[in-house]
């Protein structure tokens, strides 16, 4: 449903997505992950044609259509919530979906019927009548996530859905996600990995303007056991023992001081480690890993060279 | 994919659905905020001080008022003034806010935004200008008018208008900053307006003099508008310069996609 191959995009002399290839299968709800300022709103942007991808760019499609050849096509496919949702503020609810209805296309009845299912769905009918201007930035939100569905577009692409929302409501935007994976192929960026280990079924990690890894739940739960950190004690804090670990293949960051030392691994290291303090002649007092999350796999993708 | 007859009705509706839904929205944003009250409230206390005033001074001579209503120094300081102001938040607020992003994700082309922010800002300075129609008809209680020369004046103001409301849409493409984008309109307005002058560099019969009188707005206001003539080859040269502008006004719009 969203594929990109070799996409690449400068801003003037500044490198920004370098031959990123990534693909979102129809049905499927894609994390889209990485520190600030890699590329993920720039992929977003050029994925919903506001932005062109450098000529040099393999092709970018969505919903089959390329961003290129038909970017009107692509963007009657699309719902798009940017990061902070821009507003009409002297706008009510209501008469900013009726607006955005007729860009879309919709009128009469069915625009009507949209607008109630879509103010039902994302919890707005309190505030249909209010201007704007005067929402939070939660609510604000939500009509954009409102917005973005108006069209029943097969793929949305929501950067950061729930920022700014409180939990209750961080909580119903997640449930609406998941409901929402059997109409729409869905991108989403995020900085809370924990609500992406939930609710999505793919990844995609972007780091230095290049995709670390894209795949599916299976694949990523298999490498964050793998990345995650294992604890080492070691009796009487031996001398140079923080450096000799960090030489051991796959580890890419020890940390802590004194007798517990803190590995972070892209793979199993244990034996590697017991191997170690055998040829050292260290006393191994505990081996422990620690229960893995996407968050290390996320900091072990991301700090390999980022730091 | 070749397009079949139906495809292409289908475009043409949403094209002007799309176009009539940003005309609404802008013509609503614009109440929305008190500049359009104060432009409005101005205007019409200028215009009218300036019609008693003028009509004190001509001693009710309503073919001298109407020229100076349509040629006089407040009429060209509000002619310059005024479409900047209404103009330059058309595409430069869109921008600094970001709704921008939205309008041009929906697949909302070039040419329903832009004619769009057209109709409502050449609507609102329709209804300033139509503003001075109640000062004519309450003079008409008192003496006779020529019906006829407020009529081609008004739409000599109504054509002018559209020239510049294009001046300052495209101006407001160019920034994302306001006063930039009616500095830019303002100094293009004058521009225009001062292409008068130029005509003296020449002598009389000289092609550039020539070309300089074609474009210039003021001689065409003393020499038809005034007089109740509404001359084609300058109705043609305002609504082209106009398109010209709006395709201009696009083409910028399209460079910030490879921005």
């Amino acid at each position: 449903m969203i594929e990109v191959e070799r996409l690449r995009r400068t801003f003037g002399s500044r490198e920004v997505l370098r031959d990123i290839s990534f693909e979102v299968p129809r049905g499927e709800v894609a994390g889209f992950l990485g520190r600030n300022g890699v590329g993920k709103t720039t992929t977003m942007r050029v994925l919903t044609t506001f932005l062109a991808p450098d000529p040099e760019s393999g092709p970018v499609r969505v919903a089959g259509h390329d961003v290129r050849e038909s970017p009107r096509e692509v963007c009657r496919s699309i719902g798009y919530l940017p990061e902070s949702m821009p507003i009409h503020p002297e706008l009510r609810v209501e008469e900013y979906l009726r607006y955005r209805a007729r860009l879309k296309g919709l009128s009469g009845a069915l625009a009507r019927g949209r607008i109630a299912t879509v103010i039902e769905q994302c919890d707005l009918g309190s505030v249909s009548r209010r201007l704007l201007g005067l929402l939070s930035k939660g609510y604000r939100q939500r009509v954009g996530l409102a917005d973005a569905l108006l069209a029943e577009p097969p793929v949305l692409i929501l950067d950061e859905p729930t920022s700014g929302l409180d939990p209750r409501q961080v909580a119903e935007v997640r449930q609406l996600i998941a409901s929402l994976r059997e109409s729409c192929t869905i991108l989403l960026s995020s900085h809370v990995l924990g609500e992406v280990e939930q609710v999505c079924d793919r990844i995609i990690i972007l780091d230095d303007g290049r995709v670390r890894i894209s795949e599916g739940r299976e694949g990523w739960t298999r490498r964050s056991e793998r990345a995650g950190l294992l604890e080492v004690v070691l009796a009487g804090a031996p001398k140079g023992a923080a450096a000799a670990l960090g030489r051991i293949p796959g580890v890419s960051a020890v940390e802590g001081v004194g007798d517990a030392l803190q590995l972070r691994a892209d793979r199993d290291v244990r034996e590697a480690v017991f191997r170690l303090a055998v040829a050292e002649g260290w006393t191994l007092l505990g081996l422990t890993a620690r229960p893995a999350t996407l968050e290390s796999l996320f900091l072990s993708v991301t700090g390999e060279e980022g730091g | 994919m070749s397009r079949t007859p139906g495809d292409l009705t289908s475009a043409r509706v949403r094209w002007g659905s799309q176009t009539l839904a940003i005309a609404r929205r802008e013509w609503a944003s614009l109440f929305a905020s008190p500049m359009a009250y104060i432009v409005l409230f101005v205007f019409v206390l200028v215009q009218g001080a300036t019609f008693r005033f003028h009509t004190i001074l001509f001693d009710g001579d309503m073919d001298l008022v109407t020229a100076s209503t349509f040629g006089g120094a407040t009429f060209w300081l509000l002619w310059l003034l005024v479409p900047p102001l209404v103009t330059m938040r058309s595409f430069a607020e869109e921008r600094r806010t970001g709704t921008f992003e939205l309008l041009v994700t929906t697949g909302v082309g070039d040419g329903p935004q832009i004619l769009g922010k057209w109709l409502a800002a050449w609507g609102f300075l329709a209804l300033l200008w139509g503003s001075v129609l109640p000062l004519f008809l309450l003079a008409e209680l008192h003496g006779s008018l020529d019906w006829g020369i407020v009529a081609s004046a008004l739409v000599g103001v109504l054509l002018s208008n559209a020239l510049l409301v294009s001046i300052g849409i495209f101006s407001s493409t160019l920034s994302q900053n306001q006063l930039v984008a009616a500095v830019v309109a303002f100094s293009l307005n004058l521009t225009i307006f001062l292409a008068n002058q130029l005509r003296a560099l020449f002598p009389p019969s000289a092609i550039e003099s020539r070309f300089f009188e074609y474009i210039s707005i003021p001689y065409h206001f003393a020499r038809d508008f005034c007089l109740g003539v509404v001359d084609l080859r300058t109705l043609v040269l305002y609504l082209g310069l106009a398109l010209a502008l709006g395709f201009a006004a696009g083409k910028v719009l399209e460079r910030r996609r490879w921005a």
